[in-house]
């Protein structure tokens, strides 16, 4: 049942919960039994910068870095740190879950520069890969409660796919079972909108 | 996965972060007291210490800077109980004084010194590799490569410092540090002891003809450690009769054995992985160079390892060529990475990973087309962050004059200061630099200076910069943002919050009195949302010759939404009057806060506003009014 290799980053910006969601996956892998290495990459997260985790299974993921062209699923928090962080590391026929709804920067809400068209952004990560779900998942989240919840709604798109069993059996237990008791039920309910929302893919299939 | 440990508990794997690992390494291998000073990438291993103290009987403390706590972790070990010190990198600037002659005496109970360095300086302002500490004062240094590793390490390295009776240098770095991994999370319970002082002047008062002999000692000593770098079983060769050989240590090994497996080299290059790294062993060392034609050596920061290598074959007969970089095949400067890596190994072997070449162009011309249309994604203050109001007011101020004080900061969120719109700070180096260059500047240019340094820094560096401005006279504004925290670390206590480590109630020393006991020209309190009392204060101050301080204080605004969180209790928050609102654009031009942006023709204060009310006091058209109520 081990896996040789499978690479995923969870793209996005500060305050998101990226690390947490790459946490949830970690700990899906273990278990799992399987070797599992977490890395981060941040540029003064707290404060509105990117945040990348890189999480990585099996016997022949050692560093805690995503080789480049070898990442197997991008989980986008944010469109344009998703769209970068594929150009980078996605592997050709890699699967990217992207949250179209943006989170400006303090250039762009000042002013001083504006944000993509998320039509653009689209465009140029349907140019890279055919494997992509795009969903409004701020807005589900917005829906059933609170926008904290959007990670939780990705990792329901991602259960809903099956790229990996484990994703299908294990995910919805250890997102719901890791929540702070005051958001058990919040989480269960992005969860399942996002399982749901996950079926309706924006491209191709 | 479940396995036994010590007790006869039955354990599962858990996703550690490195930092927890070698926290829970250190209960595991007996450490009764533990201090450290907060640092990224470090400042996990106290707090997950401090977290279990009660539960393992560890003694844990933050203490007021790094020097400090080594000092006191030896006034433990030489009654006889293991003690750990962890710190980033700089850190271990400030313990090499106290260690520089400590060592000479050496231990009683173990004494562990971690440093957690920052290769590419993602949250330093250099990337100093401390692996030449170890060099400098003879004294073994371990280098994990993973955070069970770190684990395992942290575990065995009391036993090793006691044995060769120094304290050992364990060099951790982010990727290991703050890399998660599933690791155990079991550790002995070792009793409290009681500690007991045997006099011995001769290791312990350190005279200089004591010390001459006691360095002799410790030289000859290396021979020892040799031994224990040989039977630690930390070192691992792996000879398959190749012509070369690749040596790594840390998390450079990972990253070697990654892309062996992506180049299909596995099994077809020798490779030699060291754990212990100072000093290096002389025997496998040998072994390698002589049975190879060639030796690369891939480490993280400089070429500690490689200096040692080169040495040690200067005395061989056999010449293996040797790659690292000083021959310029491993790049200087910077972090390494799976693509470094293989770029080294492609250079000398010829070979390559197919798979980082894929599709290239395409993803080359996508890049260029994204970034076109892509903005910057900078880094500011938080929402209702005080030093935000700070700063805009010492901007406003500064603006106006016509020649402008220059600006010495410090270490700490504050540093944010120098981003747009305020761009304020000239000189930044390390903690508490920021009062003794401001001083040196208002000499030399005969006018006023600005040192702008937090509470935290204070309390760790600033006080003997402010002593001899006092002393040897400075004309200097020395302002103190005070946010009741050492905030760019995560918000751990300090000697002005009025608790520990540990989460007991310490005295409260607060920043005032500390400051009045050094005869300052002036001296303002004021509250760091009040722009006007701000206004007044720092004027003073630019018009009080001397030195003349003004604090500015306000809780961190993270804990504070924090805490409300925590507590389930409403922020209350501000709203821009669409009615009143002109656009005009100040609130994120000349002020600027994350949590208003422009909405077509009118500003919009979104939910990550936590109710400071500067932007209030800042808009020019009073058109931002408080909301009762407030989102959760």
């Amino acid at each position: 049942m081990s896996l040789e290799e499978f690479n995923i980053i969870v793209a996005g910006v500060g305050g998101q919960g990226n690390i947490r969601a790459a946490r949830y996956l970690a700990e899906v892998a273990i278990k799992n039994r399987e070797e599992t290495i977490v890395g981060e990459t941040f540029g003064a997260s707290q404060r509105g910068g990117s945040v990348r985790s890189h999480v990585r299974f099996g016997v022949k993921a050692r560093s805690p870095l995503v080789p480049k062209n070898k990442c197997n699923l991008v989980l986008g928090l944010e469109p344009l740190e998703a769209v970068q962080c594929c150009l980078e590391y996605l592997a050709p026929n890699g699967l990217a879950i992207v949250n179209t709804s943006p989170v400006f920067s303090t250039e762009v809400k000042a002013g001083k520069a504006s944000y993509p068209q998320i039509e653009q952004l689209q465009s140029i990560l349907e140019r890279l890969t055919e494997n992509v779900i795009c969903l409004d998942a701020t807005a589900i989240a917005q829906e059933v409660g609170n926008t904290m919840a959007m990670n939780t709604v990705i990792l329901g798109a991602l259960s809903s796919t099956g790229i990996l069993p484990m994703f299908k059996d294990d995910l919805k237990q250890v997102v719901v079972g890791g929540s702070p008791k005051a958001f058990k039920s919040l989480n269960e309910k992005a969860f399942q909108r996002g399982l749901e929302s996950g079926r309706v893919v924006c491209s191709g299939q | 996965m479940a396995t036994g440990n010590k007790t006869g508990q039955v354990t599962e794997k858990k996703l550690l972060l490195g930092n927890e690992a070698i926290a829970v390494g250190c209960i595991d291998g007996g450490v009764k007291f533990a201090a450290a000073y907060p640092g990224t990438p470090s400042s996990e291993i106290l707090q997950t210490i401090a977290a279990k103290s009660k539960q393992y009987d560890v003694v844990t403390e933050w203490s007021t800077n790094e020097m400090v706590a080594f000092e006191k972790a030896m006034g433990y070990s030489l009654c006889g109980m293991r003690s750990m010190v962890s710190m980033k990198h700089a850190g271990l600037n400030w313990v090499a004084d106290p260690f520089s002659v400590a060592y000479l005496g050496g231990v009683v109970g173990g004494v562990l010194v971690i440093t957690a360095d920052d290769p590419n300086c993602h949250s330093s302002a250099n990337e100093q590799d401390n692996r030449f500490y170890g060099l400098f004062f003879e004294t073994l240094v371990l280098e994990p490569s993973s955070p069970l590793e770190a684990k395992e390490m942290a575990k065995q390295s009391f036993a090793i410092s006691e044995e060769i009776e120094m304290p050992v240098i364990m060099r951790s770095v982010t990727r290991v540090s703050h890399a998660r991994s599933g690791v155990e999370d079991a550790a002995a319970y070792y009793p409290s002891l009681e500690g007991n002082f045997v006099p011995n002047r001769d290791r312990y008062w350190i005279s200089s003809d004591r010390s001459l002999r006691r360095h002799r000692l410790v030289h000859e000593r290396q021979a020892l450690m040799q031994e224990i770098g040989a039977r630690s079983g930390l070192n691992r060769y792996s000879n398959v009769d190749a012509d070369t050989c690749i040596i790594a240590s840390g998390v450079a090994w990972q990253y070697v054995s990654d892309v062996l497996d992506g180049t299909g080299l596995t099994g077809k290059v020798s490779t030699l992985k060291l754990g212990v790294v100072q000093p290096v062993n002389e025997d496998v060392i040998n072994r390698a160079l002589s049975e190879h034609d060639q030796v690369i050596i891939i480490e993280e920061g400089e070429p500690f390892v490689e200096l040692q290598v080169r040495a040690l074959s200067s005395k061989l007969e056999h010449h293996s060529h040797i790659y690292g970089r000083h021959d310029g095949a491993v790049p200087y400067c910077g972090e390494l990475t799976y693509e470094r890596v293989q770029d080294v190994l492609a250079q000398i072997l010829n070979i390559e990973d197919p798979v980082t070449s894929e599709n290239a162009e395409l993803r080359s011309s996508l890049k260029e087309e994204l970034d076109q249309i892509s903005p910057g994604r900078g880094m500011f203050y938080c929402a209702g962050c005080p030093h935000n109001a700070t700063s805009y007011v010492l901007s406003e101020i500064t603006r106006k004059m016509d020649k402008k004080p220059p600006i010495a900061g410090d270490i700490g969120c504050y540093v944010l200061a120098a981003m747009p719109p305020y761009n304020l700070g000239d000189v930044k180096y390390s903690m508490g630099a920021s009062i003794s260059v401001a001083s040196g500047l208002s000499e030399a240019l005969g006018r006023k200076a600005v040192a702008l340094i937090g509470d935290g820094t204070f309390y760790h560096a600033g006080m003997p910069g402010m002593l001899n401005a006092s002393y040897n006279g400075a004309n200097i504004v020395v302002l103190i943002v005070d946010n009741a925290t050492t905030g760019m670390t995560g918000g751990q206590p300090n000697p002005g919050t009025g608790s520990r480590a540990d989460g007991s109630p310490a005295r409260e020393i607060k920043l005032e009195d500390v400051v009045s006991t050094f005869k300052p020209d002036s001296l303002d309190v004021v509250d760091a949302y009040d722009l006007e009392a701000t206004r007044e204060a720092l004027s003073k101050a630019f018009d009080t010759p001397g030195v003349a301080v003004v604090i500015t204080r306000q809780r961190c605004a993270m804990e504070y939404v924090r805490d409300k969180r925590k507590m389930g209790e409403a922020i209350v928050q501000y709203r821009v009057d669409p009615e009143k609102c002109t656009a005009c654009m100040r609130c994120v031009r000349r002020f600027n806060c994350m949590a208003i942006s422009k909405e077509e023709d009118l500003m919009v204060i979104d939910d990550t506003c936590m109710g400071c009310g500067v932007c209030a006091l800042v808009c020019p058209s009073d058109a931002i009014e408080r909301v009762e109520g407030g989102s959760q």
